[in-house]
Formats: structure tokens, C-alpha cells, sequence
């Protein structure tokens, strides 16, 4: 269990008020100023309790679980401080505890070839959301060819989604160079969009002397879940109405140099989002 | 011509830190990697040392696959392995298995607390591989030279 407090301080430039209509995305629009002002970002991250001293007698996975099962968790508090405008809650002049996100996952192994792994994450976010638990990945992952230094393998049921350099633990912050991710890239506003979708993966690896070469290719069903977006446009999470989305390609290929020292990818995503029964205000 | 009066710290940053640096205790590596006697491997390149660690490389041979165990983060012999073995930071592995759990892509190698243990699980676990501060003396196990 990964245990971490995040502390943020964030000097921004005051954005004019939006209209009424846009009121609660405002917090989105101001993120972008966070991320512009990521030097005068203040944060310690990952304060590791590998292991508490009851857990050692008692609950460590190691002793309890078989072998071939192993269980990891983790736990972020955040607490943000902003000069002018609030992100997560009242940050201005104040501290605000908004952002919470706690996981846990399985791994299970009973063959060789065969793996499964699930996670489940819960996760508060200021007004957009008020603490609610899901299924982040569950999945059964089947090598179909490891051979020297090759690999081919398929992953079927809810698989993260490989976009960019962080979308697969974006709601892992001590997965991730800062806090909170670059809005120009892993947009929050539709992040239901982007976690994972329920569906299949072919990944492929090949090991060579100069670097790693990685490909994946994911068909899926995205979340319908769009509450990010229902917020931004109406103004209000409780709207009512719903969205559905379509079966959604993800494909990335990367190149890691050294172990990761260098990692460069090119990703393509083709997501589409509608509104089944329009959302309007109650 | 430069300024002395500008340029005299760093002149003197670069000097004490210099000399500081050059100073320091060279760290005495030795760690041993150690397999399990069945392991069919005598000869080992670093990039599959890496590959193995970063639970990349997961077969000996086919349908004989690699058990890898660790040390926790906070003994001197898994830093001495991941800087001097591996040739490659703690967090730079630590970031690779963080992302293979946490995405579920994959599963880290299994941690031990004690050089005690990993001595009992190398020994009593065919296809095991792990690393020491000293060469045991333990029949079951095996110490793989790499380069």
C-alpha cells in the first residue's frame, strides 16, 4: 500500500468570471492556468509506508495470499492552495481538501500464459464528483507468443485505455511527473471518455539492443458515464438525461530508450460521445 | 573577460562542489545475482538482467517461467543492485513495476523482507532469481555472471 499527500500551491492569474451557464466549468478553465504556472508549483508526493508495522504480522499480502496472487493499493489526499481562483473547492486563500483517490487491485496468475488483474478506484473531485467508486480494469490477459525477445499477447474485458505518455495511471499521482496532468492532452472535462473501455487489447513487444519497441491496439466501449461533460455544459451533475457512446479504436506505438530512460510514442484515439435522451436541468 | 566579482560563487560552487564530489566514499558494490540451481542459464548480458527485472523478459524457456524476487527499497543491498547491477536508478524500476500494476498490465517482482528469506525462496523455488550482498553457501543456489 502507497500512501500519499499531495500538496499544491498554485499561483494563477485570475480569469474573469464566465457566464452563468459555465459557472461550474470554471474550475476547468482555470486549471489550464495551473498548468502554465507549473513552476511555481510546490509539492511532495509519495510518502511510502511500504509497510505498517501491524501489517508486517499480520496483513502482509505476501503471507496471506497464494503465490501466484498478489494484491497493491494506494491512497493520495491533495490539498490545494491558489492565489485567486478555487480548484477542488475553496483553494482560494484557504486549503482545499478536494481531491481524493484511493485504489486497489488484484493480480491473479494461474498459468503460465494466463493472467487476470482487476482494479477498483474510488475517487472525489470538488463539485464534479462527489466520491464515487468504479471499476477501473478488470481484465483476463493471454500471451499468445513469448519468445526470446518478443512478446504478442491479448487482454479481453475492461482495459485502460494507452494514451500518451500517462492516460493509463492518470488517477495514479505518483505514477506521473506533477499532480495534476497537462489539460491540453489528458483533458478532465471529458475524462469518463478516456479511462478505460470494455473490450480488447493486442499488444506486442519487441526487445532490441538499441531500445524497447511497444505496440497496442484497443477496440472498446467507453464509459457512458459522462457526468464531467454534464457539468461543464449544464452547469450541474444532477442534470438529468444521458449520454451513449460508440465502440471506440485506441492505438499507440512507442519506442523506449534505456529502460524507459527516453520514452517517445505517437497514439491515435477516435472517441465519440452523444446524448441519448439530451441532458436538461431538472 | 569575466567579472570576478559576478562569477566568484559559482566559481566557488563549482570548486567546493567539485572537490566534494571527487571526495565522497566510492560505494563498494557487491551484490551477487543468485538463481536456483535448476535455472538453465550460465550466461547472462546486462539488457537481460534488465529485461528480467523489469519483468519484461518473463521466460527462462518456454513454459518455464522466471520467479524474480526483491529486496524492499530501503536496503542497502537493493540499492547497491539496482545502481551497480542493474545500472539504473531505484525510481527508474520503481516507475516501470508502479505502471504495470497500476494499469494492469502486468505484475512486479515479488518482495522479501530479509536477505534471509530471499536466501530460503532462491533456494526452494526452481526458476527463482534474486541477488545477495554475499555468495551463500547453499547448494540449491547458483551465482550468474553477467556483462
Amino acid at each position: 500500500m502507497r500512501t500519499s499527500v499531495l500538496l499544491t500551491i498554485i499561483n494563477q492569474t485570475r480569469v474573469n468570471r464566465l457566464p452563468a451557464a459555465l459557472q461550474a466549468g470554471q474550475w476547468l478553465r482555470m486549471r489550464f492556468f495551473c498548468i502554465n504556472s507549473l513552476g511555481l508549483m510546490v509539492w511532495v508526493m509519495c510518502v511510502t509506508l511500504p509497510r505498517i508495522g501491524l501489517a508486517e504480522n499480520f496483513l502482509d499480502p505476501a503471507k496471506v495470499l497464494p503465490e501466484n496472487m498478489q494484491l497493491h493499493g494506494f491512497m493520495s489526499q491533495a490539498f490545494f492552495n491558489s492565489s485567486d481562483n478555487n480548484v477542488y473547492g475553496q483553494s482560494a486563500d484557504g486549503i482545499s481538501p478536494g481531491l481524493t483517490e484511493i485504489g486497489l487491485n488484484l493480480n491473479y496468475q494461474p498459468l503460465n500464459n494466463l493472467r487476470f488483474a482487476a482494479q477498483g478506484l474510488y475517487r472525489r473531485a470538488g463539485d464534479v464528483d462527489p466520491g464515487s467508486l468504479r471499476l477501473d480494469y478488470g481484465l483476463a490477459d493471454l500471451t499468445l507468443i513469448d519468445y526470446g525477445n518478443s512478446l504478442l499477447g491479448l487482454r479481453a474485458g475492461r482495459v485502460k485505455i494507452p494514451y500518451g505518455l500517462y492516460n493509463e495511471t492518470r488517477d495514479v499521482a505518483f505514477t506521473h511527473p506533477t499532480i495534476l496532468l497537462p489539460q491540453g492532452i489528458y483533458f478532465d472535462r471529458s475524462r469518463s471518455l478516456m479511462l478505460s473501455a470494455d473490450g480488447g487489447s493486442l499488444y506486442a513487444e519487441q526487445r532490441t539492443g538499441l531500445g524497447d519497441i511497444k505496440f497496442k491496439f484497443n477496440v472498446g466501449m467507453p464509459s457512458d458515464d459522462l457526468n464531467e461533460i454534464k457539468t461543464i455544459v449544464l452547469g450541474t451533475n444532477k442534470a438529468n438525461g444521458s449520454f451513449s457512446t460508440k465502440p471506440a479504436i485506441v492505438t499507440q506505438l512507442s519506442y523506449e530508450h534505456n529502460n524507459g530512460e527516453f520514452i517517445f510514442a505517437v497514439s491515435y484515439m477516435d472517441l465519440k460521445g452523444a446524448s441519448k435522451n439530451p441532458p436538461m436541468l431538472k | 573577460m569575466l567579472k570576478s566579482g559576478r562569477f566568484a560563487p559559482i566559481v566557488w560552487f563549482v570548486i567546493v562542489a567539485g572537490s566534494l564530489l571527487t571526495s565522497l566514499p566510492k560505494s563498494v558494490f557487491a551484490v551477487e545475482v543468485v538463481v536456483n540451481k535448476s535455472v538453465p542459464v550460465s550466461t547472462f548480458s546486462l539488457e537481460d538482467l534488465q529485461a528480467v527485472f523489469s519483468m519484461q523478459k518473463r521466460n527462462w524457456s518456454k513454459h518455464r517461467q522466471i520467479k524474480v524476487f526483491i529486496l524492499p527499497e530501503s536496503s542497502q543491498t537493493h540499492q547497491d543492485f539496482v545502481k551497480h547491477g542493474l545500472r539504473m536508478f531505484s525510481h527508474q524500476i520503481r516507475r516501470i513495476w508502479d505502471r504495470m500494476i497500476y494499469s494492469g498490465s502486468g505484475a512486479p517482482p515479488v518482495e522479501l523482507s530479509s536477505e534471509k528469506e530471499m536466501i530460503n525462496k532462491i533456494a526452494n523455488t526452481p526458476d527463482a532469481i534474486g541477488y545477495l550482498s554475499a555468495k551463500p553457501d547453499n547448494e540449491n543456489i547458483r551465482v550468474i555472471n553477467y556483462h
